[in-house]
């Protein structure tokens, strides 16, 4: 087990007051996989990355759950040793990679810096290892690119430099948060067959973020969906997309508009995600659901084992079983 | 099917200083009024460009684009046909809406161009309510900022100040690409009723294939300035003839994908390709020697058509 993190709750604290960002968040990630978390904005996606890497600003508050690396527990970490964890252990990669480069140092020196504070090495030989990375990353002429600027590069070219950054420790993990969003179709095909090859080769786990299923059914082994702040279901990927057990997971399905028939309407989700202020009583998707029954708007149903390796948070479900 | 909108051998160019770059590049394309025609294209293929030149932002450095057999474009002003018959939707609802106005204001603002008959009658406070009701917002809404509303329903004003002066035409440049997939069918379910309600005519923008299919009858795909391929739909899907049109189709990462051979792009050629030749030559998996020289839009049937050497 790299990762495992269990019943992970994140307060926020707004002007409004207190918001639960993440309800019982619990995932765990095997060397070599590739988890996918998917969900729609607010559902909690980002916060989950963030919380593991100890980068949740000062308005929140962890109140309960663990997150262990490795058998460290990464939550009674000082901010010290989470940096030099950060990068080094876990890599990331998020989604704009403009903003994630230094604009006006040469994307070869960016590299060798991080490459320096990794590992031991003198400066020469951390250029050098830099444009070995961008050779890696499948970047044709790598020594004119580590002469360039980012602003000079196109976003896949910009994207595939990220990833070249947070591979070079090498990481255990890899955390990529929408990194495929900014990018166009064709070039986020090459972005995500280079994540897997990254994965297969040098056997990193990664943790991909996404709100797109088509991203998820290509590249992740395991995949977790999450709705307003809580997982409501977790399995192997072709099973879950084939045959998901929580309601919110299939109508995400029928709602895209891939395989629709032109001449029908999409099966769009009815309503909208409830406002974690004022969170219902009961699933956070029973007034949305279609086969809400009574018990759905007064209690709230734990994610469990619904068949093997697969969990759901369903009242429907659990009568089943 | 009538036409309504000509695009014929259509140029754009910006200028910056002594560079110039080409958005758009003899461009042709005709839509017909009532249909629903979709341009893809990566970032910086030219399709908002084209979009733009419709609805009065850019002008174009050569050739004409006619709507109702009338030229849009004349001695580098805006021809406008009848105010408000040609209206848009963007793809940002957070910065296509202005946070210091109400819902109301904004949703009236198009009128403004109207003259005050027209004004009083489209905006009268009925049907004002019932357009709010058919967008899928309620009455209350009226006097409440952008900031109050989701995303989704954000797109939804769009739509309505679009819908307000009666369109037949409007331009949706990339109107769900903000949205979560949930909300992203709501909108798009609200477009395809309201193109057959009113019977619009739309010209839809987008990156993503599988919207495109959904929402359009005709489909152009753009590839850096110019059109490469266009046709039906169901055609263009069935059997792309450009290698671009092939490769954007395989890259889907639908989760219903058909295991078909995959397609990517070639690694840049040794030699330098030169000025003259396809522009697609740099990438293309099945580029040939006779692709040194572009190659021109020819008809394979009457309403599919290529630029392509290998399907000459």
């Amino acid at each position: 087990m790299v990762l495992e993190m269990k019943d992970l709750c994140v307060d926020f604290t707004g002007m409004r007051g207190k918001v639960r960002a993440l309800r019982n968040v619990s995932l765990s990630i095997e060397k070599g996989e590739v988890l996918g978390v998917v969900g729609e904005s607010g559902s909690g996606k980002s916060v989950t990355a963030l919380s593991i890497l100890g980068l949740l600003g000062s308005n929140a508050n962890i109140s309960t759950g663990e997150i262990s690396y490795l058998g460290q527990n990464l939550l009674t970490l000082g901010p010290k040793e989470m940096q030099s964890l950060r990068g080094k252990k876990i890599g990331m990669v998020f989604q704009e990679p403009m903003t994630a480069l230094h604009p006006t140092m040469k994307v070869g020196n960016q590299l060798a810096e991080v490459i320096k504070r990794h590992r031991s090495v003198t400066k020469r030989q951390a250029y050098k290892l830099a444009v070995e990375a961008l050779k890696e990353v499948h970047i044709h002429d790598p020594e004119l690119v580590a002469k360039k600027y980012p602003f000079e590069l196109s976003g896949g070219m910009r994207q595939r430099i990220v990833i070249a950054l947070a591979m070079s420790a090498p990481p255990d993990l890899l955390i990529a948060d929408e990194p495929t969003t900014a990018l166009d179709v064709t070039i986020q095909k090459e972005i995500l067959q280079l994540i897997k090859e990254l994965n297969h080769k040098r056997g990193t786990s990664v943790l991909l973020i996404t709100h797109d299923l088509g991203v998820v059914s290509n590249v992740c082994d395991r995949v977790m969906v999450m709705y307003a702040g809580e997982v409501v279901e977790e399995g192997k990927t072709e099973e879950v997309l084939n045959a998901p057990s929580h309601p919110y997971t299939e109508a995400l399905l029928h709602a895209l508009p891939d395989l629709a028939d032109p001449g029908e309407p999409l099966k769009a989700i009815p309503g909208e995600v409830p406002d974690l202020q004022n969170r219902p009583a009961g699933c956070a998707f029973a007034s949305r659901c279609p086969k809400a029954m009574d018990i759905c708007g007064i209690s709230v149903p734990a994610l469990e084992p619904v068949s093997n390796n697969r969990s759901a948070a369903c009242w429907l479900r659990r009568d089943i079983r | 099917m009538s036409t309504l909108i000509d695009f014929h051998s259509v140029d754009k160019s910006f200028q910056k200083g002594k560079q110039s770059v080409k958005a758009v590049v003899d461009a042709n394309l005709t839509v017909k009024k009532g249909s629903v025609v979709g341009l893809v294209g990566e970032s910086g293929s030219g399709k908002s460009t084209l979009g733009k030149m419709l609805i009065g932002l850019e002008m174009p450095s050569e050739g004409s684009i006619h709507y109702e057999g009338a030229p849009l474009w004349k001695k580098k002003k805006f021809m406008r046909p009848r105010p408000g018959d040609i209206q848009t939707v963007f793809q940002d609802p957070q910065s296509s809406l202005d946070p210091r106005m109400r819902v109301k204001e904004i949703i009236l603002e198009p009128l403004l161009a109207l003259d005050s008959r027209e004004r009083k009658e489209k905006g009268g406070r009925e049907r004002l309510t019932s357009l709010m009701k058919r967008v899928g917002l309620k009455a209350e809404h009226l006097d409440r900022y952008p900031h109050e509303f989701s995303g989704g329903q954000r797109q939804r004003i769009a739509i309505a100040r679009a819908l307000i002066t009666d369109p037949s035409f409007i331009v949706l440049d990339e109107p769900t690409s903000a949205l979560d997939v949930s909300v992203q069918a709501q909108v798009l379910n609200l477009l395809k009723e309201l193109k057959n309600e009113r019977n619009l005519t739309y010209l839809f923008i987008s990156h993503n294939m599988s919207v495109i299919r959904y929402m359009c009858d005709v489909i152009a795909v753009m590839y850096k300035g110019r059109i490469v391929e266009s046709g039906p739909a169901r055609e263009l899907f069935e059997s792309p003839r450009h290698p671009y049109t092939k490769i954007l189709l395989s890259s889907l990462p639908s989760i219903f994908e058909k295991k078909g051979p995959a397609l990517s792009f070639a690694p840049p050629p040794e030699m330098e390709s030169g000025a003259g030749a396809c522009g697609f030559f740099d990438r293309c998996p099945f580029r040939m020697e006779a692709c040194l020289k572009a190659p021109a839009f020819e008809a394979i049937t009457e309403e599919h058509g290529v630029a392509c050497h290998g399907e000459g």
